[in-house]
Protein backbone atom coordinates (compact mmCIF):
# COMPACT_ATOMS: atom_id res chain seq x y z
CA UNK A 1 0.00 0.00 0.00
CA UNK A 2 2.40 2.14 1.34
CA UNK A 3 4.56 1.78 -2.50
CA UNK A 4 1.26 2.44 -4.15
CA UNK A 5 0.71 5.83 -2.25
CA UNK A 6 4.48 6.65 -3.09
CA UNK A 7 4.52 5.85 -6.58
CA UNK A 8 1.51 8.05 -7.09
CA UNK A 9 3.11 10.68 -5.37
CA UNK A 10 6.18 10.38 -8.06
CA UNK A 11 3.78 10.67 -10.74
CA UNK A 12 2.20 13.49 -9.19
CA UNK A 13 5.38 15.30 -9.28
CA UNK A 14 6.24 13.84 -12.69
CA UNK A 15 3.12 15.17 -14.28
CA UNK A 16 4.66 18.80 -13.22
CA UNK A 17 7.88 18.37 -14.75
CA UNK A 18 10.09 17.03 -11.85
CA UNK A 19 12.34 15.07 -13.69
CA UNK A 20 14.22 13.41 -11.01
CA UNK A 21 10.56 12.15 -9.77
CA UNK A 22 10.26 10.38 -13.41
CA UNK A 23 13.53 9.45 -13.12
CA UNK A 24 12.59 7.43 -9.35
CA UNK A 25 9.69 5.87 -11.35
CA UNK A 26 12.31 4.76 -14.40
CA UNK A 27 14.50 2.90 -11.40
CA UNK A 28 11.79 1.44 -9.77
CA UNK A 29 10.75 0.03 -13.26
CA UNK A 30 14.13 -0.58 -15.51
CA UNK A 31 14.71 -4.25 -15.07
CA UNK A 32 10.72 -5.18 -15.84
CA UNK A 33 10.92 -2.71 -19.28
CA UNK A 34 14.01 -3.60 -20.01
CA UNK A 35 13.64 -7.56 -19.69
CA UNK A 36 10.22 -7.25 -21.35
CA UNK A 37 12.37 -5.59 -24.52
CA UNK A 38 15.01 -8.25 -24.29
CA UNK A 39 12.90 -11.00 -24.51
CA UNK A 40 11.09 -9.62 -27.58
CA UNK A 41 13.68 -8.30 -29.24
CA UNK A 42 16.28 -10.95 -28.96
CA UNK A 43 19.19 -8.33 -28.43
CA UNK A 44 20.83 -6.13 -25.73
CA UNK A 45 21.25 -3.41 -28.12
CA UNK A 46 18.04 -3.52 -29.51
CA UNK A 47 16.58 -3.85 -25.67
CA UNK A 48 17.98 -1.01 -24.58
CA UNK A 49 17.04 1.57 -27.43
CA UNK A 50 13.30 0.35 -27.07
CA UNK A 51 13.65 0.52 -23.38
CA UNK A 52 14.45 4.51 -24.13
CA UNK A 53 11.75 4.46 -26.25
CA UNK A 54 9.02 2.84 -24.00
CA UNK A 55 10.11 5.44 -20.82
CA UNK A 56 9.67 8.42 -23.33
CA UNK A 57 6.29 7.54 -24.69
CA UNK A 58 5.72 6.72 -21.12
CA UNK A 59 6.51 10.40 -19.89
CA UNK A 60 5.06 12.10 -23.00
CA UNK A 61 1.88 10.17 -22.40
CA UNK A 62 2.17 10.24 -18.48
CA UNK A 63 -1.26 12.67 -18.07
CA UNK A 64 -3.31 9.97 -19.75
CA UNK A 65 -2.61 7.30 -17.17
CA UNK A 66 -5.75 6.05 -15.12
CA UNK A 67 -4.64 6.14 -11.28
CA UNK A 68 -6.90 3.30 -10.93
CA UNK A 69 -5.10 0.71 -12.77
CA UNK A 70 -1.60 -0.42 -11.73
CA UNK A 71 1.60 2.16 -12.77
CA UNK A 72 3.57 -1.34 -13.92
CA UNK A 73 0.43 -2.75 -15.95
CA UNK A 74 -0.24 0.56 -17.79
CA UNK A 75 3.93 0.55 -18.69
CA UNK A 76 4.23 -2.55 -19.91
CA UNK A 77 1.04 -1.93 -22.20
CA UNK A 78 3.54 0.92 -23.72
CA UNK A 79 6.33 -1.74 -24.08
CA UNK A 80 4.24 -4.74 -25.52
CA UNK A 81 2.83 -2.15 -28.09
CA UNK A 82 6.11 -0.78 -29.24
CA UNK A 83 7.93 -4.16 -29.22
CA UNK A 84 5.15 -5.88 -31.60
CA UNK A 85 5.03 -2.65 -34.14
CA UNK A 86 9.14 -2.46 -33.72
CA UNK A 87 8.81 -6.14 -34.79
CA UNK A 88 6.38 -5.42 -37.35
CA UNK A 89 8.31 -2.89 -39.14
CA UNK A 90 11.73 -4.56 -38.90
CA UNK A 91 9.88 -7.55 -40.63
CA UNK A 92 8.50 -5.26 -43.28
CA UNK A 93 11.22 -2.56 -43.84
CA UNK A 94 14.75 -2.56 -45.77
CA UNK A 95 17.79 -1.14 -44.12
CA UNK A 96 17.95 2.44 -44.00
CA UNK A 97 20.76 4.66 -42.71
CA UNK A 98 18.36 5.72 -39.61
CA UNK A 99 18.04 1.71 -39.38
CA UNK A 100 21.69 1.52 -38.91
CA UNK A 101 22.01 4.32 -35.81
CA UNK A 102 19.36 1.63 -34.36
CA UNK A 103 22.49 -0.41 -33.66
CA UNK A 104 24.66 1.83 -32.64
CA UNK A 105 26.02 -0.70 -29.03
CA UNK A 106 25.62 1.60 -25.77
CA UNK A 107 29.70 2.62 -23.75
CA UNK A 108 29.07 0.09 -21.32
CA UNK A 109 28.44 -3.93 -21.68
CA UNK A 110 25.75 -4.46 -19.19
CA UNK A 111 25.36 -7.63 -17.46
CA UNK A 112 22.99 -8.69 -19.64
CA UNK A 113 25.95 -9.43 -21.96
CA UNK A 114 27.31 -12.27 -19.29
CA UNK A 115 24.09 -13.42 -18.26
CA UNK A 116 23.37 -14.82 -22.02
CA UNK A 117 26.75 -16.97 -21.67
CA UNK A 118 24.72 -19.28 -19.56
CA UNK A 119 24.41 -22.40 -21.88
CA UNK A 120 21.05 -22.87 -20.31
CA UNK A 121 19.55 -19.74 -20.04
CA UNK A 122 20.80 -19.38 -23.99
CA UNK A 123 18.40 -22.25 -24.84
CA UNK A 124 15.61 -20.85 -23.55
CA UNK A 125 15.81 -17.63 -24.93
CA UNK A 126 16.61 -19.19 -28.19
CA UNK A 127 13.05 -21.00 -27.59
CA UNK A 128 11.10 -17.90 -26.71
CA UNK A 129 12.69 -15.93 -29.90
CA UNK A 130 11.36 -18.96 -31.99
CA UNK A 131 7.76 -18.45 -30.64
CA UNK A 132 5.43 -16.47 -32.88
CA UNK A 133 5.56 -12.48 -31.65
CA UNK A 134 2.01 -12.78 -30.21
CA UNK A 135 2.70 -15.82 -28.39
CA UNK A 136 5.73 -14.43 -27.06
CA UNK A 137 4.50 -11.62 -25.68
CA UNK A 138 2.04 -13.29 -23.34
CA UNK A 139 4.72 -16.09 -22.36
CA UNK A 140 7.11 -12.95 -21.22
CA UNK A 141 4.09 -11.14 -19.59
CA UNK A 142 2.95 -14.16 -17.92
CA UNK A 143 6.02 -16.23 -16.53
CA UNK A 144 8.75 -13.41 -16.72
CA UNK A 145 7.13 -10.02 -15.65
CA UNK A 146 4.66 -12.43 -13.56
CA UNK A 147 1.48 -10.52 -15.13
CA UNK A 148 -1.95 -12.39 -13.91
CA UNK A 149 -4.42 -13.28 -17.01
CA UNK A 150 -6.33 -9.88 -16.43
CA UNK A 151 -3.48 -7.98 -15.86
CA UNK A 152 -2.00 -9.24 -19.45
CA UNK A 153 -5.59 -8.64 -21.24
CA UNK A 154 -5.08 -4.77 -20.31
CA UNK A 155 -1.80 -4.57 -21.68
CA UNK A 156 -1.82 -6.04 -25.18
CA UNK A 157 -6.15 -5.95 -25.12
CA UNK A 158 -6.74 -9.51 -25.89
CA UNK A 159 -9.15 -11.43 -24.41
CA UNK A 160 -8.60 -13.75 -21.45
CA UNK A 161 -9.85 -16.97 -23.58
CA UNK A 162 -7.26 -15.67 -26.06
CA UNK A 163 -4.07 -15.36 -23.69
CA UNK A 164 -4.92 -18.77 -22.20
CA UNK A 165 -5.12 -20.09 -25.13
CA UNK A 166 -1.72 -18.70 -26.80
CA UNK A 167 0.12 -19.42 -23.49
CA UNK A 168 -1.20 -23.07 -23.76
CA UNK A 169 -0.18 -23.31 -27.78
CA UNK A 170 3.45 -21.71 -26.67
CA UNK A 171 4.06 -23.93 -23.23
CA UNK A 172 3.84 -26.61 -25.61
CA UNK A 173 5.87 -25.23 -28.39
CA UNK A 174 8.90 -24.76 -25.78
CA UNK A 175 8.29 -27.17 -24.13
CA UNK A 176 9.22 -29.50 -27.10
CA UNK A 177 11.83 -27.00 -28.45
CA UNK A 178 13.87 -27.28 -24.60
CA UNK A 179 13.32 -31.58 -24.75
CA UNK A 180 15.83 -31.04 -28.15
CA UNK A 181 18.38 -29.61 -25.78
CA UNK A 182 18.64 -32.84 -23.84
CA UNK A 183 17.15 -31.73 -20.79
CA UNK A 184 14.59 -33.73 -19.16
CA UNK A 185 11.32 -31.79 -19.85
CA UNK A 186 7.94 -32.69 -17.88
CA UNK A 187 5.65 -34.28 -21.08
CA UNK A 188 4.25 -31.02 -22.66
CA UNK A 189 0.50 -31.60 -23.34
CA UNK A 190 -0.25 -32.44 -27.30
CA UNK A 191 -1.71 -29.36 -28.94
CA UNK A 192 -5.39 -29.20 -29.83
CA UNK A 193 -4.97 -27.02 -32.28
CA UNK B 1 -11.93 -36.86 -25.28
CA UNK B 2 -10.67 -33.92 -25.72
CA UNK B 3 -12.06 -30.92 -26.70
CA UNK B 4 -10.60 -27.96 -28.44
CA UNK B 5 -11.45 -25.54 -24.82
CA UNK B 6 -10.04 -28.29 -22.63
CA UNK B 7 -6.96 -25.82 -21.65
CA UNK B 8 -9.05 -23.43 -20.71
CA UNK B 9 -10.37 -25.79 -17.52
CA UNK B 10 -7.26 -27.52 -16.51
CA UNK B 11 -4.43 -25.10 -17.16
CA UNK B 12 -3.21 -24.63 -13.70
CA UNK B 13 -1.58 -28.48 -14.24
CA UNK B 14 0.38 -27.74 -17.34
CA UNK B 15 1.19 -24.46 -15.87
CA UNK B 16 3.10 -25.64 -12.90
CA UNK B 17 4.55 -28.22 -15.12
CA UNK B 18 5.60 -25.33 -17.11
CA UNK B 19 6.98 -23.89 -14.40
CA UNK B 20 9.56 -26.78 -13.13
CA UNK B 21 10.22 -27.07 -16.44
CA UNK B 22 11.79 -23.57 -16.53
CA UNK B 23 13.38 -23.57 -12.98
CA UNK B 24 14.85 -26.85 -14.45
CA UNK B 25 16.65 -24.04 -17.05
CA UNK B 26 17.33 -21.91 -14.15
CA UNK B 27 14.84 -19.47 -15.46
CA UNK B 28 12.72 -17.28 -15.06
CA UNK B 29 15.41 -14.61 -13.84
CA UNK B 30 15.20 -10.98 -13.78
CA UNK B 31 17.94 -9.20 -16.22
CA UNK B 32 19.87 -6.22 -14.94
CA UNK B 33 19.52 -2.87 -17.14
CA UNK B 34 22.56 -1.05 -18.28
CA UNK B 35 23.57 0.74 -15.27
CA UNK B 36 23.54 4.00 -17.53
CA UNK B 37 19.83 3.28 -18.85
CA UNK B 38 17.77 5.84 -16.83
CA UNK B 39 20.58 8.76 -17.18
CA UNK B 40 20.17 7.97 -20.88
CA UNK B 41 16.78 7.74 -21.04
CA UNK B 42 16.96 11.28 -18.61
CA UNK B 43 18.70 13.17 -20.90
CA UNK B 44 16.24 12.78 -23.79
CA UNK B 45 13.27 13.90 -21.91
CA UNK B 46 11.41 17.09 -23.13
CA UNK B 47 11.91 19.94 -21.44
CA UNK B 48 8.15 20.30 -21.06
CA UNK B 49 5.51 18.70 -18.03
CA UNK B 50 4.08 16.10 -19.27
CA UNK B 51 0.98 18.02 -18.88
CA UNK B 52 1.67 20.92 -20.81
CA UNK B 53 2.84 18.09 -23.65
CA UNK B 54 -0.41 16.84 -23.36
CA UNK B 55 -2.23 20.09 -24.01
CA UNK B 56 -0.12 20.95 -26.79
CA UNK B 57 -0.96 17.63 -28.61
CA UNK B 58 -4.54 18.41 -27.88
CA UNK B 59 -3.92 21.72 -28.85
CA UNK B 60 -2.75 20.19 -32.66
CA UNK B 61 -5.11 17.37 -32.90
CA UNK B 62 -8.15 20.51 -32.45
CA UNK B 63 -6.12 22.73 -35.02
CA UNK B 64 -6.12 19.82 -37.26
CA UNK B 65 -9.95 18.97 -37.29
CA UNK B 66 -10.54 22.62 -37.55
CA UNK B 67 -8.38 22.73 -40.89
CA UNK B 68 -10.21 19.74 -42.38
CA UNK B 69 -13.53 21.08 -41.34
CA UNK B 70 -12.52 24.58 -43.35
CA UNK B 71 -11.33 22.26 -46.32
CA UNK B 72 -14.62 20.51 -46.31
CA UNK B 73 -16.57 23.77 -45.75
CA UNK B 74 -14.93 25.36 -49.06
CA UNK B 75 -15.52 22.39 -50.32
CA UNK B 76 -19.03 21.97 -50.35
CA UNK B 77 -19.18 25.39 -50.76
CA UNK B 78 -17.37 24.96 -54.37
CA UNK B 79 -19.88 22.25 -55.12
CA UNK B 80 -22.85 23.82 -54.34
CA UNK B 81 -21.63 27.09 -56.64
CA UNK B 82 -21.19 25.18 -59.36
CA UNK B 83 -24.50 23.05 -59.34
CA UNK B 84 -26.24 26.55 -59.11
CA UNK B 85 -23.98 28.65 -60.67
CA UNK B 86 -23.78 31.51 -58.23
CA UNK B 87 -22.48 34.08 -59.48
CA UNK B 88 -20.04 35.54 -56.31
CA UNK B 89 -16.55 36.22 -56.70
CA UNK B 90 -15.78 33.84 -54.21
CA UNK B 91 -17.89 30.95 -55.69
CA UNK B 92 -16.32 31.81 -58.79
CA UNK B 93 -12.74 31.36 -57.61
CA UNK B 94 -13.29 27.91 -56.55
CA UNK B 95 -15.01 27.38 -59.30
CA UNK B 96 -12.05 27.59 -61.07
CA UNK B 97 -10.24 25.71 -59.36
CA UNK B 98 -12.39 22.17 -59.02
CA UNK B 99 -14.10 22.70 -62.91
CA UNK B 100 -10.40 21.59 -64.56
CA UNK B 101 -10.80 18.56 -61.42
CA UNK B 102 -14.48 17.81 -62.36
CA UNK B 103 -13.38 17.95 -66.39
CA UNK B 104 -10.21 15.60 -65.87
CA UNK B 105 -13.29 13.43 -63.90
CA UNK B 106 -14.88 13.60 -66.78
CA UNK B 107 -12.32 12.87 -69.19
CA UNK B 108 -10.27 10.13 -67.51
CA UNK B 109 -12.84 8.14 -65.50
CA UNK B 110 -13.60 7.39 -61.99
CA UNK B 111 -11.41 4.68 -62.42
CA UNK B 112 -8.38 6.20 -63.13
CA UNK B 113 -9.14 8.85 -60.40
CA UNK B 114 -9.68 6.50 -57.65
CA UNK B 115 -6.21 4.99 -58.93
CA UNK B 116 -4.33 8.32 -58.04
CA UNK B 117 -6.24 8.71 -54.91
CA UNK B 118 -4.92 5.70 -54.02
CA UNK B 119 -1.73 6.35 -54.80
CA UNK B 120 -1.87 9.54 -53.24
CA UNK B 121 -2.95 8.35 -49.99
CA UNK B 122 -0.17 5.61 -50.23
CA UNK B 123 2.21 7.58 -50.54
CA UNK B 124 1.24 9.76 -47.91
CA UNK B 125 0.77 6.93 -45.48
CA UNK B 126 4.87 5.79 -46.85
CA UNK B 127 5.77 9.64 -45.91
CA UNK B 128 4.21 9.32 -42.30
CA UNK B 129 5.38 5.67 -41.30
CA UNK B 130 9.00 6.81 -42.59
CA UNK B 131 8.81 10.30 -40.96
CA UNK B 132 7.93 8.75 -37.77
CA UNK B 133 10.91 5.92 -37.94
CA UNK B 134 12.89 8.48 -38.37
CA UNK B 135 11.73 10.24 -35.43
CA UNK B 136 11.97 7.26 -32.84
CA UNK B 137 15.28 6.63 -34.21
CA UNK B 138 16.83 10.16 -33.28
CA UNK B 139 19.21 9.42 -30.54
CA UNK B 140 20.77 12.47 -28.68
CA UNK B 141 23.12 11.30 -26.39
Amino acid sequence: MDHQVEEISLIEQALEGNREAFSQLMHNYAGAVYGLAYRMLGSPQDAEDASQEIFLRAYMHLARFDRTRRFSTWLLSIGSNYCVDRLRRQRYSWLTLDDVALVIPSSQRGPEGKAIDSEQREAVRQALQSLPDGYRLVMVLRYWNDLSYQEIAQSTGLTESTIKTRLHRARNMMAERLSHNGVDVCEPEPSTS
Amino acid sequence: MRTRTKHLLDEEPEESTFRQTLAAFDEPQTLDPPPDLVARTSRRLPSDSPRVLMQRARMHRLVRILLALIILAIATFGAWAILVEAPMPAALAIQLILKPLLGTLGTLGVPLLLVGLAAALGSGLLLSRHTRTTNEVQVST
